[in-house]
């Protein structure tokens, strides 16, 4: 018993020491930048990077300062933990790329008076839930919020291409809804076409859903003669390695995603696999940030949305060799420079409203960022 | 004439951490002399010829082989150079050739641009077998073909060779039959003869007193004296040696004195007619306040009984009855008051991990436990009364078994069943591996829980223990009884050893 | 001649605090990671570990992990894992939304997984032992089946997550976590160190034929044990649920290895046996959790962080798993 006794105490004391000395450090709190906690869904990779270089080049000019941390795709509670380690950290705005948790978290941002933006998510099952929330300042679109006008883009390519028998594969459902409108927006294209035409296309009958693993090697035996894919997915991650180890390669693959591996773009372009690719541009972080300085700064736009709101943006696709060498030279995606970004800090500064920027002015700055845009900067 | 001394060991040190397992030992071995080495578990004596034989340093100190100065750091090195050792335990490898084993780490001699000869080197392998006098093992066979002491020859050969010059013997003939006993004694006279020299580590006495033609005694890291051969002759030798190693008088009672092997009438365990693995028809009483010995070869069987006796074996038929009630397994062999000290005391005995402590009171708590609550205090009261009954020799019971020596985790286990009040306890070698002081204590153990009206069965493959401490003697052979025999001051090893072989 | 006598004083003094560390290195180590935790990241931090809002922030995150180690204490000390107990929180997570949402009694959904937990740690314990196979075995078939089940329960609704509008914030008051933990942690201590429960497991992990020869059932006290488990993750999976009102397709499961790590870092040794102790999920979950608040709160780069988490748990693994019996030969 006694020795029961003095174990406690043993723990008690050495955690009073402990608080002891945390709280006299605790009085002390330095900085007076507004810090802005960044939940991404990755810890690493060329988004991230290039997502770190863009802002870090705003830090000055915005007198911000930005703080990271890596959410979880499978668990609720720990992105809660996360949001609550940010807040705790001193953040006074919140940037997360996940939905999921989103009740707890607003709620618990209401409680400590942050706010909340999103990014590169479309916040498809709890926008309606929380868009009237005023600690919700709304969420950029990896893209665009509907995917009929890529599905689109792609069967026009296809049947210009000369393609006749294609592979669809894509995401489950559940994560990208979105895709079901592409897939639909594709085949609908295509049928329109084989009304007309002698030689009509022929499309994989039901639409393969990879579970974010990569494809299986008997896709190709159960989907014989394919002269080109239509992968909705990143494809580069979860198709090509398996084309290149079944060594199909002489089928066409048309997908989202970039890579900024050497192998696999010295595959793309015409003759070769890879027919085209895209990504999201992160200067389409610009949107959050300005919303959150603006409610944080206590300012607004004169023409600022009743409801916080889902906003698109817009996409580098790459079609051809020259779009991606553009791309490769200069997109702050593949050279990881805050200078190559499509904005200047200064420029961000004059979208804030109290600089006299207006929302109409934000929407159409991350809406501007094409290829087309690039090639002009 | 003393012969030429062939190793010389001057100074020896050996340190483990604070503990000195030997503090400055000199001592030779000259030719043609089979050397005993004789003490208690941790006196140092396979601390000294591990160190000779290259298996591991010395803190400090020097030694000298045939003139120069030695040093191996391997042991395979030291038996190249002709000092070789067999272990305690076994190291064949298994899923190979009886030659393959044989010519481990040679097989180069055999090779020719990378192709092995086999059938040359099965040939070279099975001479060697037949030098030794054991033909019939076949050096073609697979290993795993072999039992256990057909292993430990087959290592004995291997090790052995031409160059050996001494050879080290750490208690290997426990592990053999009486058969493979005979062969190896040969072996060593064999050396002997040769001019070169054996150093023979046993506990057993008997075989020591006859195998060897000096005698070293160790204690506690010392040397306290060495016995020429006629020394060890001279009646009143044994307990002589005793003395020196133990420090102190151990008397005549070692084991039981008297010869009184009557008992209480009621039946504490039976027997009927119980069948199993390769034993038929077992029917055995045994009574309160009777000891009855189970003796035989190792292999015999004798382990089947008592590990049935405490339900541990599945009955092929019959029944074992603890008072009118059959035991089926440990729980029941528990509840009705039966211990099991296992052979196998490291891994089934004892939790070599837990304390002294725990592993005292653990089949006892299911007892302690009231209204699922087991009261420190009472689990401690037991322990202390357990430790001082045995005179474990601990600094506290919550020090970890395995931190001593044998024969106190032997004591251990036995304290496990005292401690639970058991009334019956079955022994397998009890004394298996434990020094001759505690061996002495464990023995009067056994006779004073005969006068406190426990029946006990006592399995050992020692002879002289079963004669000295068993109200009734039972030999296995193969699997059946043998032989019987009752308590007397005339009964002999040799009558016995009929039965057994 | 007074100094000198002080002089051997402090000597002595010393010598024995050396020997008592060498004694429990892993005692030491689990302590030492977590103060060494608790003061690097007091200054990185600026002193924001100990703002009213983190101490509540941590409070939450630490409630689950504790609740769930302290009852895995029992299956980890035979030396055996459950690597399910992820999948099973989330469908018992979802499950509760599901008794909520058709009932609106949280009682009743917390009866209902409570029984779930005791089957299938019945399961565990006992299919192991019948079918002879290793632990890790059943738990592995019981995590992919829940996960499946999980996956359906969640596909059928048509959406990534389901949520509840039940108010949980009672379990979210802070002295109401810490009496959870505290009567949870209570009670196993009661039952690892004063019932048979505590002591058999250990028995097992320590020497499983041993504890046979001593009476024990061991098939019983598997299952036990592994009941004893399913109780405390039932509590968990309350207290995981009553953070977010929600849950989805992969809610919790990452808890398995979480509750291993904390252990780990608590200074369990994954064979079990006698030097389990209850401190190791105190400890160790504590650990766990602070660490990854301390990091953000000290502005880590998010790729250093696995670094860091890794070099740490080295060193208490090095340290808490350093062989000290063995020095004498036989």
């Amino acid at each position: 018993m006694k020795k029961l006794f003095k174990k406690i105490v043993l723990f008690v004391t050495v955690f009073a020491m402990c608080i002891g000395i945390g709280a006299s450090l605790s009085a002390c709190n330095s900085s007076d930048k507004t810090l802005i906690g960044i939940g991404l869904y990755q810890d690493s990779g060329p988004a991230v990077t290039a997502t770190k270089a863009y802002l870090d080049g705003l830090k000055e000019e915005l007198n911000c300062d930005f703080k990271y941390v890596t959410l979880s795709q499978t668990d609720e509670a720990t992105n809660k933990t996360r949001v609550q380690e940010l807040i705790s950290a001193g953040c006074k705005g919140i940037i997360l790329t996940m939905d999921l948790g989103m009740s707890a978290i607003i709620a618990e941002c209401e409680k400590a008076d942050v706010y909340l933006a999103g990014y590169l998510s479309d916040y498809e099952t709890t926008l309606d839930s929380i868009k009237d929330n005023d600690h919700f300042v709304g969420t950029v679109v990896d893209g665009a919020y509907n995917g009929t006008a890529w599905g689109e883009h792609i069967a026009e390519r296809v049947i210009n291409e000369g393609y006749k028998n294609i592979g669809m594969i894509k995401f489950p459902a559940f994560a990208f809804p979105h895709q079901i409108e592409m897939d639909t927006a594709f085949r609908a294209k295509i049928e329109e076409y084989n009304a007309t035409a002698t030689e009509k296309i022929t499309v994989q009958a039901t639409t393969t859903e990879l579970n974010f693993s990569p494809l299986d090697a008997a896709y190709f035996s159960e989907n014989p003669n394919l002269d080109a894919i239509f992968a909705m997915c990143a494809g580069v991650d979860f198709v090509y390695p398996t084309m290149v180890a079944q060594e199909k390669t002489n089928i066409k693959l048309y997908t989202a995603g970039f890579t900024t591996s050497e192998s696999t773009l010295s595959d793309f372009g015409e003759g070769k696999c890879i027919q085209e690719l895209v990504f999201s541009n992160v200067e389409a972080v610009t949107y959050p940030v300005v919303m959150l300085l603006n409610k944080i700064n206590g300012t607004e736009f004169s023409d600022n949305p009743a409801q916080a709101e889902r906003v698109d943006s817009s996409q580098i696709i790459i079609e051809n060799t020259a779009d991606l060498q553009l791309v490769q030279t200069k997109s702050i995606y593949c050279t990881g420079k805050a200078e190559d970004a499509f904005l200047t800090a200064s420029q961000v500064k004059a979208l804030l409203a109290e600089n006299g920027g207006t929302y109409a002015k934000l929407v159409e700055a991350v809406q501007s960022m094409t290829i087309e845009d690039l090639e002009a900067l | 004439m003393e012969n030429e001394a062939i190793l010389v060991c001057k100074n020896i040190v050996k340190r483990f951490g604070p503990v000195n397992a030997l503090n400055g030992v000199d001592f030779e071995v000259r030719r043609g002399e089979i050397r005993g080495l004789i003490g208690e578990n941790g006196s140092g004596k396979s601390t000294l010829t591990s160190i000779m034989a290259g298996m591991q340093k010395a803190t400090s100190g020097t030694m000298e082989y045939k003139g120069k100065p030695w040093d191996p750091s391997t042991m395979a090195q030291a038996q190249e150079q002709g000092v070789c050792m067999i272990l305690q335990e076994s190291n064949t490898v298994r899923g190979c050739t009886v030659a393959e084993n044989i010519f481990a780490g040679q097989i180069s001699k055999f090779s020719r641009f990378g192709v092995i000869n086999m059938k040359k080197m099965i040939r070279e392998a099975q001479k060697k077998l037949d030098a030794f006098g054991v033909g019939r093992i076949r050096a073609g066979d697979p290993i795993d073909k072999y039992t256990f002491e057909d292993r430990k020859m087959i290592e004995i050969v291997r090790s052995v060779s031409d160059e050996t010059e001494i050879l080290v013997v750490d208690e290997t003939t426990t592990a053999l039959s009486f058969d493979a006993r005979e062969l190896f004694y040969g072996m060593m006279k064999n050396l002997v003869k040769q001019n070169k020299a054996v150093i023979f580590i046993s506990h057993d006495m008997d075989e020591i007193l006859k195998q060897c033609t000096h005698l070293t005694v160790l204690r506690d890291g010392d040397i306290i004296g060495h016995l020429t051969g006629e020394e060890m002759r001279l009646p009143g030798a044994p307990e002589k040696i005793r003395y020196m190693m133990v420090g102190r008088e151990i008397g005549d009672a070692y084991y039981r004195s008297d010869y009184d092997t009557s008992h209480q009438e009621e039946v504490a365990l039976e027997f009927q007619n119980v069948s199993v693995g390769e034993i038929k028809n077992l029917n055995l009483q045994l009574h309160k306040g009777e000891i009855i010995g189970i003796g035989g070869l190792s292999g015999c069987g004798m382990r089947l009984i008592g590990r049935a006796g405490f339900g541990l074996e599945k009955l092929q038929s019959g029944q074992v009855l603890k008072e009118g009630k059959a035991i089926n397994d440990p729980l029941t062999a528990i509840r009705s008051g039966i211990g099991y000290v296992s052979k196998d005391r490291d891994t089934e005995a004892l939790i070599l991990s837990a304390s002294i402590a725990d592993n005292i009171t653990f089949p006892s708590l299911d007892a302690l436990s009231k209204h699922s609550f087991i009261d420190p205090r009472k689990e401690k009261k037991l322990v202390k009364q357990e430790v001082e009954r045995y005179l474990i020799k601990c600094n506290t019971p919550r020090q970890l078994v395995s931190t001593l020596s044998g024969g106190n985790k032997q004591k251990v286990s036995f304290a496990k069943w005292t401690a639970k009040g058991s009334d019956v306890m079955i022994m397998d070698c009890p004394t298996r591996g434990v020094d001759i002081g505690v061996k002495q204590a464990m023995y009067a153990f056994i006779a004073q829980m005969k006068r406190d009206g426990k029946a006990i069965l006592l399995i050992s493959e020692e002879l002289s223990e079963l004669i000295g401490m068993a109200d009734k003697i039972i030999i296995l052979k193969d699997f059946a009884i043998s032989g019987e025999f009752m308590r007397s001051p005339e009964l002999k090893e040799t009558d016995i050893i009929g039965s057994m072989i | 001649m007074e100094e000198i006598k002080n002089e051997s004083k402090i000597k002595k003094a010393f010598s024995a605090c050396k020997a008592y560390v060498r004694n429990h290195v892993s005692d030491v180590a689990s302590y030492a990671g977590l103060v060494l935790c608790l003061i690097v990241f007091t200054i990185t931090s600026n002193g924001r570990l100990w703002s009213n809002y983190n101490i509540s922030v941590l409070l939450e995150s630490v409630c689950v992990y504790m609740i769930v180690a302290l009852g895995a204490l029992f299956v980890y000390s035979m030396g055996y894992m459950d690597i399910s107990v992820g999948a099973q929180m989330g469908v018992y997570c979802l499950l509760m939304i599901f008794i909520i949402k058709a009932t609106g009694s949280l009682l009743l959904g917390f009866i209902v997984v409570l029984a779930l937990t005791l089957v299938c740690g019945a399961f565990n314990g006992a299919v192991a032992v019948w079918l002879k196979l290793p632990s890790i075995v059943t738990s592995l078939f019981l995590m992919f089946l829940f996960g499946g089940i999980q996956y359906l329960m969640v596909e059928n609704t048509g959406s990534s997550t389901v949520s509840t509008d039940y108010d949980f914030s009672l379990f979210l008051e802070p002295w109401m976590m810490v009496l959870g933990i505290v009567i949870v942690a209570v009670i196993v201590f009661y039952l690892f160190n004063y019932t048979k429960l505590g002591k058999y497991t250990r028995g097992i992990g320590a020497n499983e034929l041993t504890t046979s020869q001593c009476g024990v059932n061991t098939t019983k006290w598997k299952v036990i044990a592994y009941m004893a488990f399913g109780v405390c993750v039932a509590v968990g999976a309350l207290f995981l649920l009553a953070r977010t009102g929600s849950a989805g397709k992969t809610t919790a499961n990452s808890y398995a290895m979480d509750i291993m790590l904390s252990l780990i870092l608590g200074g369990m040794p994954l064979s079990g046996g006698m030097k389990s102790k209850v401190r190791c999920a105190l400890i160790g979950s504590f650990t766990y959790a602070l660490l990854s608040n301390g990091l953000v709160l000290s502005g880590v780069d998010m790729t250093l962080v696995y670094f860091i988490k890794a070099f740490v748990f080295m060193i208490v693994v090095i340290l808490s798993c350093r062989d000290r019996s063995g020095l004498l030969p036989r």
